[in-house]
Formats: C-alpha cells, structure tokens, sequence
C-alpha cells in the first residue's frame, strides 16, 4: 500500500479529517441559506458568502450509483481492484464520492441504505467508506 | 439576446489524420501534418493564418501548461490571436465557438484549430484521473475513479432510474461499428454484434470494454475564416450557424444528476443562436466516449425525451436511414479516438455536409449538430453546422 494515493488536505479541510479520525461525518452549512455544502469550500458556493459552518452528520444515506472496477491503468490502485466505487447521498443532502465495503458487489442496488465507516490514514488523514445496512444486505 | 453572427464564419478546410496506430511518433508531428493538411484543403497557405487554437495539458499530448504556444512554436506560427481553452475532448469545438467571435469581430482572418495526440502509445506514463488529490480531488481521487468508472456511474444510475439495458448501450456501438465499416481509416471495421459486446471484458460495470470508445494516436485540424473571404476560396465552405457550451463539474460527486449532462445548457444555446429546432437537424455527430456518453447526448440535447435514449436506438433511432443518424464516420466507438475527439468530430461534420464522408454519406444533409463533451462528463460544447441553402 506504499504508493497509494493519498488525499492532500489544506488547513481548511483539517477538522474533517480530525472529525473523521475520531468517527464523526462533518459537512458544511451556508448559515444564511441553509443550503448543505459538500466539499469543504472557504466561501459558499453559487453566493460567496463568508458563512460556512461545520455540521455533523449522521452518516446514513442512500446508495445513488455505484460501479465495480475491474480495470484500472492507475499503478495506485492496481492491487485494489475489484472495488466498488460509488456516489452516496446522505440524509442531510449532500453527495459524496465513496467506497462501498464488507458487502457482496453483486448483491448491490441502487437506491441501498448505506451507514459511514471511517478508515484512518497515516497520522492525520482519514477515508470515509459506507456499508450496507445489515437488513437491507 | 444573443447577438451570434450566424453564418457570417465557415469551415473552409478540414483534415483528420489517417493514422490510427503510431508508435514513436510524437504528436506534433501529427500536428504538423493535420495543420498542412487542412490548409491545403481550404487553398490556404500557413502565413495566411493569424488565429490558433488548440489544447494538449497531459502527457500524451505533450503540451504541458503551454500547449498553444509551444504548438505554434512547432508550427513557425505567431498568431494574433490565440485560444487554448481546456474543456477536455469539448474543447476545439469551444475553440470554433470562439474563433467565430474573433472573425466577426476583427480580431483574427483566418483561424486554424488543432488536435494531437499519442493516446495509444505515448512512452510516458500518466494517471487516468482529471484532477489530482489536492483540492477539491481529495474528496474523489483516493477512491479510484477512473474514467470508464466515472462514465459507469452514469450508466448505472441511467439502467436503474430509466431502465435502459446494456443491450441497449450495445446497440449504439453496434451501430458505430456498421457506420465504421466504410471507412478505410477507421480503427476498426468488421461487423459486430450486440453479444459480442455484452460478451467482452467488463471494465467497469455496467460498461463492457466494447462499450468504450478505441484508443488512437492520432489527431486533426479545421480553418475557420469570414464567409466573405471563403468567396475567394477553391473549397466548399460550411457555415456555423449557432454554439453554445457549458460546464458542468470534475467531480461526480458535484453533478446534481448524472442522467442529464450540460448540453442541456450547450445545446439550448446552440438551437437559440441558429435560431434552429430539433427538427431541421438531419445529422448529428455526438462525442462518443463510451455508449452512455452518446444516450446522455441524445437525451441531453433534447433529441429524445429523457430516458428515451434506449427505447430509440433499440428502434434504429441512429441509423444511417433512423430519424437521427450519428457518428457517420463509425465515431470513437470504431473509427479514431486518441483521447479528446471533438476536433475530429467536427471535422466528420463537415465532411458529411460537403458529401465526403469516409463512412456512411447521408444524401445532400444540409444540417449537422456537432456534440462534444469533456472529461467526465465535465463540459459540453455544441455546434450547429449549415451546407449551401
């Protein structure tokens, strides 16, 4: 696992990864309009407003597509594969691009209730990945 | 209001490299070759040419960050105007949107828009990701997208919302391969059928490696110049008769709906400045990227109805003789894909309405819708291309 990709934070993004490491989902909230804002952004997109806080949340959320990945050309993630790489929507509206994990790939379907587990990395960063919901697998 | 100058800038020349397969050589040779090569088409010599555009920013296209102004160095080129805008394979379609702007407004004569590339065999290795893990790539990259992955997301949530069948999206590049069958230059042209392609490898499900467009080096080039000046050229021009594009986002998890792209907004913007409907379309070039990439277009750009796409190619909707005829040259499912296809895509377009198109030719089409999209599915740029009326 020596050459994998890592994610590259900025100051910015360092309570998630703190967050993450400790088992919280944090996303982003425009105070003034209440919209729910994934990625982390320095100022609101569509409006800049300088009012972003951050939220936690409740790390459940819905399956909206998924794809298994047999091939890749990237060296990164050769011994990876078969993975799930999938779009998760959380209850609190918003999207994340994620892992699938711990569930059969083709038992998959859309629209699966899915819960957050993280995975830390190295000293400061983490992953969040999502499983199945036991009754739904 | 939009105040286009429709019609008042044509295509005077266009050239597709025939190369297909070519190790060794570097893409500015090719270039070189496609830029020689369409000015020898439109009767031009390279020190009429004072507008260039083209993009290269990853390895196989060995650009770097100064692509156009090493290009026009290659070239011997000191244009007065220059666009090296990088909306991925949708970007020498923007590159032609905005070259009508700088003709009708003075700012360029004659523009040469070129695309290289050693998608195949370029010696130096490079990631298959858009953006890398700093930034906003952080939040997708670690993940392993790639891009056939990207585009199976797409086509996943399409089958499950819709439920169109990978038969269906088989069907498009079974139809690609027959367009392709002409052509002497395509990649590939023995016939091919629905099974076969459900029965090769899967890359990323849903999408089958048949599913994906071929792999080229290979490139291509256009001269945009006023319709005033064409007068006094020996090539039949082709007009522009409208453009628009649009972006849309780098990371999956940024799109709204990954069954609705932005042609959409390209292609409202497109129909509106030729002042066009849906019905004066008799060819369409669609960027082809992967099966999904050509449903989504159809859908996207409001040729069918949303989720409609299946049902119509089921329907022979694409055919050389269906309502809408596409990819006439067997596109990048068959013919020539070296990574960002929307030059050579225009270029079949004008081919199809100057009644020379190495694939399947239409009988006297006057009009041609000419779709490209970037990245994954990061950006759209649509051209409405007009024959003599």
């Amino acid at each position: 696992m020596t050459d994998r990709l890592l994610p590259i934070s900025s100051t910015l993004d360092e309570p998630w990864y703190a967050a993450a490491r400790g088992g919280q989902l944090l996303f982003q909230r425009s105070t003034s309009t209440g919209a729910p804002v994934w990625y982390p952004r320095r100022l609101a997109p569509g409006t800049l407003a300088d009012d972003l806080e951050w939220a936690e949340a409740s790390g459940r959320g819905t399956l909206y597509s998924y794809s298994i990945v047999y091939r890749t050309p990237n060296s990164e993630f050769a011994d990876e594969v078969p993975y799930v790489l999938a779009l998760v929507d959380l209850d609190e509206g918003v999207r994340l691009t994620t892992r699938i994990v711990d569930t059969e790939p083709d038992a998959l379907v859309v629209g699966a209730r899915v819960d957050v587990i993280f995975e830390p990395i190295g000293d400061a960063l983490a992953a969040a990945y999502f499983t199945v919901k036991k009754e739904d697998a | 209001m939009s105040s286009f100058p429709s019609g008042k800038a044509v295509v005077v020349g266009a050239y597709e490299s025939p190369r297909r397969v070519a190790p060794g050589v570097h893409p500015y040779e090719i270039h070189a070759e496609v830029v020689a090569g369409a000015l020898a088409d439109a009767g031009l010599q390279l020190a009429d040419v004072d507008g260039f555009a083209t993009t290269g920013t990853f390895p196989p296209e060995s650009g770097w960050q100064l692509s156009a102004v090493e290009v026009a160095e290659y070239l011997g080129l000191a244009p007065r105007w220059i666009d090296s805008s990088d909306l991925g394979g949708a970007a020498f379609v923007s590159h032609a949107g905005h070259a009508v702007a700088a003709i009708a407004t003075g700012m360029a004569d004659v523009v040469v828009v070129s695309y290289a590339a050693a998608g195949r065999s370029a010696p130096v290795p490079f990631p298959d990701y858009n953006v890398g893990s700093w930034g906003p790539g952080q939040w997708e990259v670690p993940y392993g997208p790639t891009t056939v992955s990207t585009y199976a997301l797409a086509a996943q949530r399409h089958m499950h919302q819709f439920g169109t069948t990978s038969d269906q999206l088989a069907g498009i590049a079974v139809q690609m391969r027959r367009n392709a069958e002409n052509n002497p230059d395509a990649r590939y042209r023995s016939p091919l059928t629905i099974d076969e392609v459900l029965e090769s490898t899967m890359i990323a499900s849903p999408l089958h490696k048949l599913d994906c467009c071929v792999v080229t080096d290979s490139g291509g080039a256009f001269v945009i110049t006023s319709a005033e000046r064409a007068k006094d050229l020996p090539g039949r021009a082709v007009s522009i008769l409208g453009f628009g594009e649009a972006v849309g986002q780098t990371s999956m998890n940024q799109m709204p709906d990954l069954t609705l792209t932005s042609a959409a907004e390209s292609g409202r913007r497109a129909f509106e400045t030729a002042g066009l409907r849906h019905d004066d379309i008799d060819v369409a070039q669609l960027y082809d990227s992967f099966t999904i990439t050509v449903a989504l277009g159809l859908e996207s750009l409001g040729f069918v109805g949303r989720g409609e796409a299946g049902p119509f190619v089921e329907a022979g909707g694409i055919a050389a003789d269906g309502a809408l005829p596409i990819n006439t040259d067997g596109g990048g499912m068959s013919s020539n894909h070296p990574g960002r296809r929307g030059a050579l895509a225009l270029i079949e377009g004008v081919r199809q309405l100057r009644g020379t198109s190495p694939g399947v030719q239409l009988t006297a089409p006057q009009t041609c819708l000419v779709n490209a999209t970037g990245g994954s599915l990061s950006a759209n740029a649509t051209m409405i291309l007009g024959g003599d009326r």
